[in-house]
This record gives C-alpha cells, sequence and structure tokens, in this order.
C-alpha cells in the first residue's frame, strides 16, 4: 500500500517539498474510498467548475489528478506514475480494524490483494462496438449481408436512401406468444432470443441518446436565456463547456448506434409475416373442386412436339408455335377480358425492378435463385444492393416499384389492378418441362383495401372469380388453401388454382391469390392518411393465370388439344 | 469461415451447372469466293465506305492469302482460319443497286393526310397523358431504372388493342404465331449482326456471375425467332415461311436528345415482329410485300406516314435493303420512325446455317423482317394525331372493337394520381 524507498534522508529535498501540506493530495485509502461504486462514478461525471483544470471534466480516478483535456489524460494513463499507482492501489489499505486485529481482537486476515485497472474514460464507442459485435458473434449470424431496404450511417453516403421502412418489431413483441407460434408453424429456423438480444442492444443505445438529446435541450435553453443577460459570467461559460461536452456524447454515440441499428434492423427484417387465421397449420386443404382428375398417361411435351407446338432447346428457351402461340395470347386476352369486367383496371408494367424492391418483397435480392440479375455494365464499383432484376411486368415487385412509398387518398381504397406481362423466375431445375420454366406469360394482379376483413372480401369475391373463370374453360382444377409451412416469408395466406399433370402425376400450380396483409407495404412505406395519421393498406396479390404451367397441364388432359373456344382469335373482339 | 467457403464454392460451381447453349451456333459460312476475291475487292472497299466504314477488307484479303497456303493439317490452321472469320464476320451485306447512290431517304409515298388542328396547338404525349393521367414515368429511377414507365387504364388497355388488331391482321395473313423466349445465348444475337462484346452495347446480359456467362435479353424478337430456325433446312415448297411473334423488347441504349424524350426511346417495349424466310429469287418481291402490308396494318390507324427509302450508311449490316415507316407526330411536331422492314438475303442463314432444299440443290435461305407495331411509338404517333383539344382521344375505328367499343380516352380517374412521401432526415 506504500511507495517504499530505500533511503529516507539523504537526497530528500523534492519529497520534502512534495510532502508539504499545501501538496498534499489525496491518500491511497481515500482514494480506495473513492473507487466505490456511486462515488466513482459522480467523480467521474463532476459538475463544470472553472477553476479546476479542464473544468474538472477529465479526472483520473486513481491518482486523483484533473487534467486539461482527452488526450492529456489519455496520455497520463500511459504513463509510469500511472501504472505505479495501480499497483499501489493493489492492497487492500490498512484500517482500524485491521489494528485491531494485530492486537489481539480477532483473528488475522491476510489482506486481500485486488486486480486495479484503469478507469473507463467516457468512451461508450469502443466498449459499446466491442458488446454489440460480441453479441451479433453469440446470436451466431455471422452473414455481413447488408440490407438494400434498409441503409443507415456511413452506407448512405455511397447509397441513395429512397424510403426508410417502418419497424414495427416493438408492437410485435408485445405479442410475443404469437410471433414465437408463427415462427414454429412456418418451421422458420430463426431464433427469436437472438433477434430480441440484438434489438434490447439497439434500444438501450437509442434510449441513452435520447437521453442525451434531451439533456442538451435543457442546457440549450438555459444558455440561451443567460447570454442575454449576463454573457460572460462563469455559469454561463460553465453551461457552455457542459453543452460542448454532451454534443461529444451524441457524436461518439453515433458510430455504435448506427452499427447496433444495422443489425437490429436487417435480423428484423427477416422475420415472417403473421399468419391468416384461415391459414391451415400443416395439410393443404382443399376447398373447391370442379370435374374429375384426367386419367391417362399422357406427357405434354411429347405431345407438344408431334402436334409441332413446343420447341424446347432449354429452360430460359421454349418456343411454342401455331396454336400453342395462339392459345398463350388468347388465354391472357381472356383473363383480361373478365378482370376488366370486373372493375379490375389494367396496367401494362416495366420488366426490371431495384433490389430495394426485390428485398422489400420479402425476396433475396443477393441470391441469384430469386431473381435473375442484369450484368452490371457501367464503370462504377458493384453494389450487391442496388442491382436490376429481371422480374417481369406480371409480377409482385413491379406493382411494388410503382406504389413504394406512395401515400393514397383514403377514398381510392380499396382498389384492384391487373396486368397483362411476363413473369421471369430462374427455372429451378434443368429438366425439360413446361412447369418450371424460367420465362412466364402470366396475368397478375394487385389490390390494397383499409382493413383485414375488406381484405378477406376481397380475397373471396377473387377466389368466387376464379372458380367461375377456370369453370367456363371446362377443365378439372381445385382450389386450396396452402399450409403454413409452404408459405413464403412475406405471404400470411395462400389460396392456389391446381391442375392435375399426368405425367408427373401430381397437381401443378397454374394460380395463385396471397394475402400479406400490412407486411410489404409497412416495408416499402406504401401509406394511406386518415384522420391525420398514417395508415399502412392491406395487400393481396397474385397471378392469376400462368400460361406455360396452364398450356401444359391442358395438352395432358384427356381430350385432344384444341383451342378452347373463347380463346379464339374471333372472340378478341367485343 | 463456412459462408466464406460456399460463397467460394458457388462462384466456382454456378457456371459449370448453369452453362447452357455452350457453342450451339454453327461456324458461320461466308461466301469466300465473293468476299476474298480480288476482283471483287474495288465493290466491296465501295461498300464498306457507303457503309458506315465498319470492316477491314485488305486486312481480310492477306489474311486470306496465308490461309489459303496452310494445310488443313498445320496446327495454326484452326487460329488463321478463327481470325480470318471473325475480320470477314464484321463485313457488311451487299447493298441494293438502286440505293448505293442515295445520300438521304428517299420518300417513296404519303399516307394518309395530316391531320388538322384548326389552330389547336396540339400536345405532345408526354404532356397530355400528364394531364390524363395515363402513364407514370416520373421518380422510377430508384425503383425500376432509369426510364422506366407504366401504362395506366384505359391506355394499357389500349396497348392490348393494339397487340389484338395486329396480330389478328398477320394471321388473316397467313403468318405464323410463335411465342418467343426473351433470354438468349450471346451466339444467336452475334449471329443476327448485333455486337455484344463490345463494353457500351446495345444488349443487356444477365450477371455472368450467377447466371452463366452466356445469356443475354433480347433486343428484338427477330433475334429469338432466328435461334428458333437456326441449323434447319426447308423444303421450297414450305417457303416462304411467314412468322409473327410478340415479345418484350430490351435495348440498352439510352439518348438524353430533347427529340426523344418521354417515351420515345426506352429500355423494353412489347412489339408485334414479322419475319419472313424466303427462297433466294424471291426475296426482292417479300421485301415489297412486306412494306405493302405494313402499310395496309398501319393506314386503318389514321395518322400521316411516309415511306422511306433508306441510304447506305443508313442500313446497318445485316440488311441489303431497308424501308422505314416515319409517323407524323403532332405534339414534337416532327416525324418519328414507327416501323422498318429490311431483306437481309442470306446474311443471317449463312451464320445462322438455315438452308432450302430445290431440285436436289441446297442453298441459304434469304430472310426478312419488319416491324407490324412497336407499341410505344405507336402510342405516341395515335394519341398526339387522335387529341382533342377538350381533353379527349379519339380511338381509331378498327381498334374499338378490340376496346369494348369505347370511342375515346378519357382522363384516368380510377388510378389515383402519384403522392410521394418526403423523406424524413
Amino acid at each position: 500500500m506504500t511507495y517504499k524507498r530505500k533511503k529516507y534522508h539523504t537526497g530528500d529535498t523534492h519529497l520534502k517539498k512534495r510532502w508539504r501540506v499545501r501538496n498534499r493530495k489525496k491518500d491511497l485509502d481515500q482514494i480506495d474510498e473513492d473507487l466505490k461504486e456511486g462515488k466513482s462514478e459522480k467523480l467521474l461525471n463532476q459538475d463544470v467548475d472553472l477553476d479546476l483544470p479542464g473544468a474538472a471534466q477529465h479526472y483520473c480516478l486513481h491518482c486523483a489528478r484533473y487534467f486539461v483535456d482527452e488526450q492529456a489524460l489519455n496520455e497520463h494513463f500511459k504513463t509510469k506514475v500511472h501504472k505505479r499507482r495501480l499497483k499501489a492501489l493493489e492492497l487492500e489499505p490498512y484500517s482500524i480494524e485491521e489494528s485491531e486485529r494485530a492486537a489481539g481482537h480477532g483473528n488475522f486476515k491476510q489482506a486481500v490483494k485486488r486486480k486495479i485497472v484503469t478507469q473507463n474514460t467516457e468512451k461508450p464507442t469502443d466498449e459499446d462496438v466491442k458488446k454489440i459485435l460480441s453479441k451479433v458473434w453469440d446470436s451466431k449470424i455471422t452473414s455481413r449481408r447488408h440490407s438494400a431496404l434498409f441503409v443507415n450511417g456511413a452506407k448512405a453516403t455511397e447509397h441513395f436512401i429512397y424510403l426508410t421502412p417502418h419497424i414495427d418489431f416493438a408492437e410485435r413483441l408485445q405479442k410475443r406468444e404469437q410471433l414465437q407460434k408463427v415462427l414454429q408453424l412456418r418451421k422458420s429456423n430463426i431464433v427469436l432470443e437472438n433477434v430480441e438480444s440484438l434489438w434490447q442492444v439497439y434500444e438501450d443505445l437509442n434510449t441513452k441518446k435520447e437521453e442525451y438529446s434531451k439533456r442538451k435541450e435543457e442546457i440549450s435553453r438555459e444558455l440561451g436565456k443567460l447570454i442575454k443577460n449576463d454573457p460572460d459570467s462563469n455559469t454561463t461559460k460553465k453551461f457552455k463547456i457542459q453543452s460542448d461536452l454532451i454534443k461529444d456524447n451524441l457524436k461518439k454515440l453515433k458510430a455504435p448506434l448506427w452499427s447496433a441499428e444495422e443489425a437490429a434492423i436487417i435480423e428484423v427484417l427477416k422475420l415472417p409475416n403473421n399468419l391468416h387465421n384461415r391459414t391451415p397449420n400443416e395439410e393443404k386443404k382443399i376447398i373447391h373442386t370442379y370435374l374429375h382428375r384426367p386419367d391417362n398417361n399422357k406427357d405434354h411435351l411429347k405431345i407438344g412436339r408431334e402436334l409441332n407446338l413446343i420447341e424446347l432447346k432449354k429452360n430460359e428457351n421454349y418456343y411454342l408455335k401455331g396454336n400453342a402461340a395462339i392459345f398463350e395470347l388468347g388465354a391472357k386476352f381472356y383473363f383480361s377480358k373478365v378482370l376488366r369486367e370486373n372493375k379490375f383496371v389494367q396496367f401494362s408494367n416495366p420488366d426490371f425492378v431495384k433490389s430495394l424492391i426485390v428485398e422489400g418483397c420479402g425476396q433475396d435480392h443477393t441470391s441469384a435463385d430469386n431473381t435473375f440479375i442484369l450484368h452490371h455494365d457501367e464503370d462504377s464499383k458493384v453494389n450487391i444492393d442496388s442491382r436490376v432484376h429481371l422480374t417481369g411486368g406480371g409480377s409482385l415487385c413491379s406493382f411494388l416499384a410503382y406504389h413504394a412509398k406512395n401515400i393514397l387518398y383514403p377514398k381510392v381504397l380499396p382498389f384492384k389492378y391487373f396486368t397483362m406481362g411476363r413473369q421471369y423466375v430462374p427455372a429451378p431445375s434443368e429438366e425439360d418441362s413446361l412447369f418450371h420454366v424460367s420465362q412466364s406469360s402470366v396475368i397478375e394482379m394487385f389490390g390494397a383495401a383499409k382493413s383485414a376483413e375488406d381484405l378477406d372480401q376481397m380475397l373471396d369475391s377473387l377466389v368466387e372469380l376464379l372458380k367461375n373463370t377456370y369453370s367456363k374453360l371446362g377443365y378439372h382444377f381445385r382450389l386450396s388453401l396452402i399450409p403454413a409451412d409452404k408459405l413464403f416469408m412475406w405471404e400470411s395466406h395462400r389460396v392456389v388454382a391446381e391442375m392435375y399433370s399426368t405425367s408427373l402425376k401430381d397437381y401443378i400450380e397454374v394460380a395463385n391469390v396471397s394475402l400479406s396483409g400490412d407486411f410489404i407495404s409497412k416495408r416499402l412505406m406504401l401509406t394511406y392518411v386518415e384522420n391525420k395519421q398514417n395508415k399502412f393498406p392491406h395487400i393481396i396479390s397474385g397471378t392469376l393465370l400462368n400460361v406455360p404451367k396452364f398450356l401444359g397441364c391442358v395438352l395432358e388432359h384427356d381430350a385432344d388439344f384444341s383451342v378452347p373456344k373463347l380463346f379464339k382469335v374471333e372472340n378478341w373482339t367485343l | 469461415m463456412i459462408n466464406n467457403f460456399n460463397r467460394f464454392n458457388r462462384n466456382c460451381m454456378k457456371p459449370n451447372t448453369w452453362l447452357r447453349f455452350i457453342s450451339t451456333a454453327p461456324v458461320p459460312d461466308i461466301d469466300l469466293s465473293y468476299y476474298c476475291n480480288p476482283k471483287h475487292a474495288l465493290e466491296i472497299e465501295n461498300n464498306i465506305k457507303i457503309r458506315k466504314g465498319v470492316g477491314d477488307l485488305w486486312r481480310v484479303l492477306n489474311m486470306y492469302d496465308i490461309f489459303k497456303t496452310i494445310a488443313p493439317t498445320d496446327k495454326d490452321y484452326q487460329n488463321i482460319r478463327h481470325d480470318l472469320y471473325k475480320e470477314l464476320c464484321i463485313l457488311p451485306n451487299k447493298t441494293h443497286s438502286s440505293v448505293i447512290n442515295y445520300i438521304d431517304p428517299h420518300i417513296l409515298a404519303e399516307v394518309n393526310p395530316k391531320k388538322d388542328f384548326k389552330g389547336y396547338a396540339p400536345l405532345e404525349f408526354s404532356e397530355m397523358t400528364r394531364r390524363l393521367n395515363l402513364v407514370r414515368t416520373d421518380k422510377l429511377g430508384h425503383t425500376c431504372g432509369h426510364k422506366s414507365y407504366y401504362f395506366l387504364g384505359e391506355l394499357a388497355e389500349l396497348e392490348e388493342a393494339l397487340i389484338k388488331y395486329t396480330v389478328n391482321k398477320l394471321l388473316l395473313n397467313d403468318f405464323k404465331l410463335v411465342s418467343v423466349p426473351d433470354i438468349l445465348p450471346r451466339k444467336v444475337l452475334e449471329s443476327c449482326g448485333m455486337t455484344v462484346n463490345t463494353d457500351r452495347t446495345q444488349i443487356y446480359s444477365l450477371d455472368p456471375v450467377h447466371h452463366g456467362p452466356d445469356l443475354c435479353l433480347s433486343g428484338t424478337s427477330e433475334m429469338s425467332l432466328a435461334g428458333l430456325l437456326m441449323n434447319t433446312l426447308h423444303a421450297k415448297r414450305d417457303l416462304p415461311l411467314k412468322l409473327a411473334a410478340v415479345s418484350r423488347c430490351y435495348r440498352a441504349e439510352t439518348s438524353n436528345v430533347i427529340e426523344e424524350r418521354g417515351i420515345y426511346r426506352v429500355h423494353q417495349f412489347t412489339k408485334v415482329e414479322m419475319f419472313i424466310v424466303t427462297s433466294k429469287s424471291q426475296s426482292e418481291d417479300m421485301l415489297e410485300y412486306l412494306r405493302r402490308l405494313q402499310e395496309e396494318l398501319f393506314k386503318p390507324l389514321d395518322f400521316n406516314m411516309r415511306i422511306l427509302d433508306m441510304p447506305p450508311h443508313e442500313l446497318g449490316a445485316p440488311a441489303y435493303r431497308k424501308y422505314d415507316i416515319e409517323a407524323w407526330m403532332p405534339g414534337r411536331n416532327n416525324y418519328g420512325e414507327i416501323s422498318s422492314c429490311s431483306n437481309c438475303t442470306d446474311y443471317q442463314s449463312r451464320r445462322l446455317n438455315i438452308k432450302y432444299v430445290h431440285d436436289n440443290e441446297i442453298n441459304y435461305v434469304h430472310t426478312l423482317n419488319g416491324t407490324a407495331c412497336a407499341v410505344p411509338r405507336m402510342l405516341i404517333t395515335l394519341l398526339e394525331t387522335h387529341q382533342d383539344p377538350k381533353g379527349k382521344i379519339y380511338i381509331p375505328e378498327v381498334l374499338q372493337p378490340y376496346m369494348s367499343k369505347k370511342v375515346y380516352i378519357t382522363r384516368n380517374t380510377v388510378v389515383p394520381e402519384l403522392k410521394l412521401m418526403k423523406i424524413k432526415r
């Protein structure tokens, strides 16, 4: 506990001077008191005192010294003086109790040695970043995938922020059981606890930031008053220094807050949508069947080749000839007529969308299995978060590229749109078949309503429409509900129309309608304003006709192939 | 680490598993006896000069001299042959004798009178559609990319009506409808006379790391149709083979010229294309037929247009002769090209190996292509021509049956006007 010296009495002039009362600093046992919790914090966050060095803002706890600025303090931590002091503080100070024990009261107790480390200077930066990183590490979220949808902090300079998604994780956490149930039903491998802990870090930092900003406001308000009345007084100076300090703190908080925010929100964005109460839990549920399934062993490719209708080079590359090509156009025109009669509004969409939209629609924009990514032709550096994707005009993405960041008037809701166009999805397998080609002609619909109830009504009427439209064609089909674990993460409910393929001995999805609630509208900021409040409309979307799949199934039907009457050229006019 | 490894793995594995269509296109069979005969040198040289000057004939001839002397067994034979054909391939097609001396396009005919607006200044397409809320083109750069557009409501219906009208007409003229792929192997595009590998290409291609190095987006269905016919042999009695296709076209080129603002030149559009395969002797008549057919198609739509016989420097490498149709667009106060048809003789068929048999003699076919309807420009022309001072647009009579008997396109009130959120910082 002491600095020990060999010689006490020779060459001690400088010591004598140091030991004079006017030079007295705190003793080691006093410092030991200071180190206790509560007191140390107070000492490290002292009020501004203009008489002390650095206005008492940079204090070394162990040496009981004030420094002029942070740099001086940090330099001091590296000195011998400081290190020696740490060493000296290791042994517990001599106390009355110890002296009593030595005098025979009680038993001998070895003085405790402790480990003393330099105080944390006010740097949340390093420490918190480390904490966040370790949290990220703990959650085993090792992919450093960035998001095209959520961009913040330093990346914002190189990446234009078109919109900021609305994050509703706090609200969803309030119904934690429900969320947990959804994850379980979807057989998702997301561990909610990990996401929560990341979110917590972000929340904590955010509260801290808010505290600072609040104090900053208070101080600047005070300062404003003071400057008017008494610009040169000491109190004014004090406040000035305080406000500078808080500004500094806020600045230092920025970087960790950014990384915490990014880490948390990227994971939150991966969470799937809630489930609709009609969605079956495990098994596909059939809700409607029309006619009987065909019973034969036809193969659509063989028939297509025999009748010279299909020429399949590879999945990216197939040709429909003669009646098959007329069938394609006719089917599209038939559906478009039916939809127009049912008050759908026609759109004609572009085929390209940016990564932002792809991620907004709940797909992985970095994966080549989801969308075709175009070659980056420009001289600039490739940024995986702002690529151009070929999805086709007949896709949900294309409709959302129109609606992202859109503010609607409440009176336009509900609306329903459709488009006739292409849909491009990279073929999942290389096997030749019309059932998984990468390019399809489709009829795609998109609608929005104010509430979930309105949306259910839209779904019901759309299902009726599908029943009618497909029934008129005279082919066997059935409608079924897709179970939770087969849904895409953005869907809450999906109804599909399926036709039977005799070559695969299985049903093929030729049409679908999905509900996604306000999941996508929140991500892509499709809003409407009602009673001066921003609200998110509920979205329904779907591919009402996928021509190649439909054609494949029709070719495998019992009856020989012919263009249905409703698709014929003479019926294109009205 | 595992993740890293996967990524590494993925990058190297993908191309292997995704490589498709490798070398499906044949080696071009170029007429050596014509191009490498010094007797024709002057003629060819002249042709190159009047056609933008692409190609180096003397280089070809020098290479040919070396090529002749070398034995096919020599190890360099393949290399030299390859280089020679590479040079040969960029030489342009021959030029029709009657257009050789043209400097400017020659106006062959003018169809329909210009519409008299009686003192009313006709609006330009973008201004008109903005007022009627029929198109969205603004603020799409960050969601769909540069120069994207959405047709809304009745304008989208008009697009559909145009396609129906055109396809119907073509089917009545014995065209065979084909549905074509839009993603094509690079070789097919090159064989059609597009340069793909230069830095600034007109062609979009898919990301080589993700989707394999060989896939491009077709710039016109002519390319897809040529891909369908590649390596085929036809009987004389099956010719002429008339094909038509409705497809999306993707073009990477853009321009900032004020005349081409709005949707005049766009990256992606729908087009109905005609493609005809004929025997050697039929092709010139067939070009006239195509031109007449286009006239027949466009005349009932009731806008002023002129038919041009294009001069050599406007032809592009594959064409032998080309007619353009320019429509009068009153809003821009200018003519704009809405369609063209060209005769490529055997330029494409030699590269794609499309032949026909006649009396036991095998010859290369001649190919022709023509636009039946390129939607955006057709819409510009129709809307600008048929606008009404009261803010309606008249639908030409022939299109009305395809649009549930509507007579006018009016202001679109069903799709709300666009209002975008401002981002808060």
